[in-house]
């Protein structure tokens, strides 16, 4: 290889420095055209915290129920076969492709007091549209897919001996899956946490269709943009922004498994 | 004692008939075939992993035919040693103590048995391939169990370290007299471990009896084949006392060959030679068949066989086994 230039390397690496500068100019570009006074001003604004909070909470509320949800799953699947496996896995994976505005249409015709589920609600007394319960549904039905995803590869990999070895040894199912499999799949559980909760913090199109309020930090950035243009937008943004960057950190620091090397 | 009844079981395209055999208590029971002959399969429903259409499991008198794994008193060991990576050697091996606590003085007994005292602090994956089968052996028997069932235990090692946990495993049961059941496709280790065994093909047993029974009188051209003995041939009987036997059998070690014509010799000529390590296997094309003989390294190298030579060879009337079929 020495000494010898291969055209189709330069031209792959050409592109990878394209991409590159594609991701990497917009977020240096955020900080740059950022107005830092405004910034501090921000982090001080009762409604943007506020804002910013509900955000997170939302998001930990969602991840919590879809790994709730999704794990258990997630193992069944991966430990049996059954007929149209395939076909259900597929179902889970719906909302992946679904555009994120048609995603909050179809939640709609469900919540709605015009629909039978949402009259029910209405009946009852339970307020959801324009709640956190309608953000939380909106937020878990986009990053449902991703948790479930996550789930599957973090059993993937663990042996099924190596549960067969720990229930000859006396261990039942429980206990086996609470001292062999779940130690063994909770760095990937954790990173597959990870990017569900930072999917569910960045939806827009979903949450908007069903909460416009109370807000949720894209809302408010979105608000701020269409209201006061591009100077207010962007402290909201960059606050966002060192949040979802603090979140890529943990991940990368996290999704080490060193524990797959060793079957 | 195991008594293994009518076992069958489907499982997609492969399946298990009528599987029928007893292993007595402290004997050292072998299962051997080819690869997917349907040996792991049986092993899999005796541990409890698989749940057989029909049949009957017992072990100690106990029905288990439906009981799950954990209730079943045996212990599993695999050719990939299984050992639970995220646990020290010693976590390993004391983990089955919770459940079944074989008392405080086997642990230091057990490390030194397998002289594993120096890996109690490691991790499986700072071990070589035959600590770690040690190691699965040693976590196996630390819960003392009823029955001891090895999956191809040395298939995935190198010679030399073979040999010596092959004469380990042989000292363990000696030691503890575990009523013991392994597969291999491997005859040797079959000889050198087993009391007794079956030899199973495409998910029948063909033959069951002692290691000796199985290799000196193979009741079917299959297992005659299987335990080396590779030259059978159809019989055609002209003496009424032997009118049983549709075939007989060579073995390649009892035929002699060479390279210039002698009294009675058959001619035939080389059409493949298998370097084996410590000896040569030379396919002959005779007018009988297809005969392979065996010659060590010096004779081979004195005689300097090729492939294409036109070769002699001669074998003793006492050296001819007969092969019923019993295999339907």
């Amino acid at each position: 290889m020495s000494g010898r230039t291969e055209k189709l390397y330069i031209l792959s690496l050409l592109s990878g420095w394209v991409i590159i500068f594609f991701v990497v100019f917009p977020i240096i570009n955020t900080f740059a055209w950022t107005n830092y006074e405004l910034v501090i001003e921000a982090m001080k604004d009762p409604q943007i915290l506020r804002v910013i909070f509900r955000s997170m909470r939302t998001a930990t509320i969602t991840t919590g129920i879809t790994a709730l949800f999704a794990v258990p799953f997630a193992y069944y699947v991966v430990r049996h076969d059954f007929k149209y496996k395939k076909f259900v896995e597929s179902i889970i994976d719906i909302p992946m492709v679904m555009p994120h505005t048609v995603a909050g249409i179809a939640l709609l015709t469900v919540l709605s007091p015009k629909s039978f589920f949402g009259r029910f609600l209405v009946a009852n007394g339970i307020e959801v549209l324009g709640t956190e319960i309608a953000i939380v549904i909106a937020m878990a039905f986009v990053s449902l897919p991703l948790m479930f995803d996550a789930a599957k590869e973090a059993f993937k990999w663990i042996p099924p001996r190596l549960e067969n070895v720990s229930r000859s040894l006396g261990a039942s199912h429980w206990s086996t899956f609470v001292r062999i499999t779940l130690p063994l799949a909770s760095k990937d559980l954790i990173s597959g946490m990870i990017i569900t909760w930072a999917r569910a913090i960045s939806e827009f199109g979903a949450v908007i269709m069903l909460a416009y309020h109370p807000m949720i930090a894209p809302t408010l950035i979105y608000e701020r943009y269409t209201t006061y243009g591009m100077t207010y937008a962007v402290p909201v943004t960059v606050i966002l922004l060192i949040l979802s960057l603090l979140i890529f950190v943990i991940l990368r620091l996290v999704s080490v498994n060193r524990f797959r090397r060793g079957v | 004692m195991i008594e293994i009844r009518n076992l069958s079981i489907s499982l997609g395209d492969f399946s298990l008939k009528d599987i029928s055999f007893e292993v007595k208590e402290g004997e050292f029971y072998i299962l051997f075939g080819p690869t997917g002959a349907g040996k792991s399969v049986v092993m899999e429903t005796i541990a409890g992993m698989l749940v057989p259409d029909k049949g009957r499991i017992v072990i100690g008198g106990r029905e288990v035919t439906r009981l799950k794994p954990e209730k079943r008193d045996i212990a599993i060991c695999y050719q990939d040693y299984a050992l639970f990576p995220h646990l020290t050697v010693e976590e390993n091996i004391r983990y089955g103590v919770k459940y079944k606590d074989p008392g405080p003085e086997f642990f230091p007994r057990l490390v030194a048995l397998l002289g594993i005292g120096p890996l109690l602090k490691r991790y499986p994956e700072n071990l070589s391939g035959g600590e770690k089968q040690r190691v699965s052996l040693a976590r196996a028997l630390m819960v003392r169990p009823g029955v001891f069932l090895l999956d191809e235990p040395l298939a995935a090692l190198d010679s030399h370290i073979k040999d010596r946990l092959m004469r380990d495993i042989k000292q363990l049961h000696k030691e503890f007299h575990m009523t013991t059941i392994m597969i291999t496709h491997s005859f040797q280790e079959a000889f050198f471990l087993g009391d007794r065994g079956s030899v199973i093909h495409e998910g029948r047993i063909q033959q069951t009896g002692t290691m000796e029974e199985i290799f000196l009188y193979p009741n079917s051209p299959f297992v005659a084949d299987f335990v080396g003995l590779k030259n059978v041939f159809k019989a055609e009987v002209f003496h009424h006392l032997h009118a049983d036997t549709p075939y007989i059998g060579i073995r390649p070690e009892n035929i002699r060959l060479h390279k210039k014509k002698t009294p009675a010799s058959i001619s035939g000529v080389v059409t493949d030679i298998s370097d084996m390590g410590s000896y040569f296997e030379i396919v002959i094309a005779a007018d009988m068949g297809r005969v392979t003989a065996m010659t060590m390294l010096g004779g081979y190298v004195r005689e300097h066989f090729k492939i294409g030579d036109q070769v002699y060879f001669t074998f003793s009337a006492r050296d001819i086994q007969r092969i019923p079929d019993y295999s339907d």
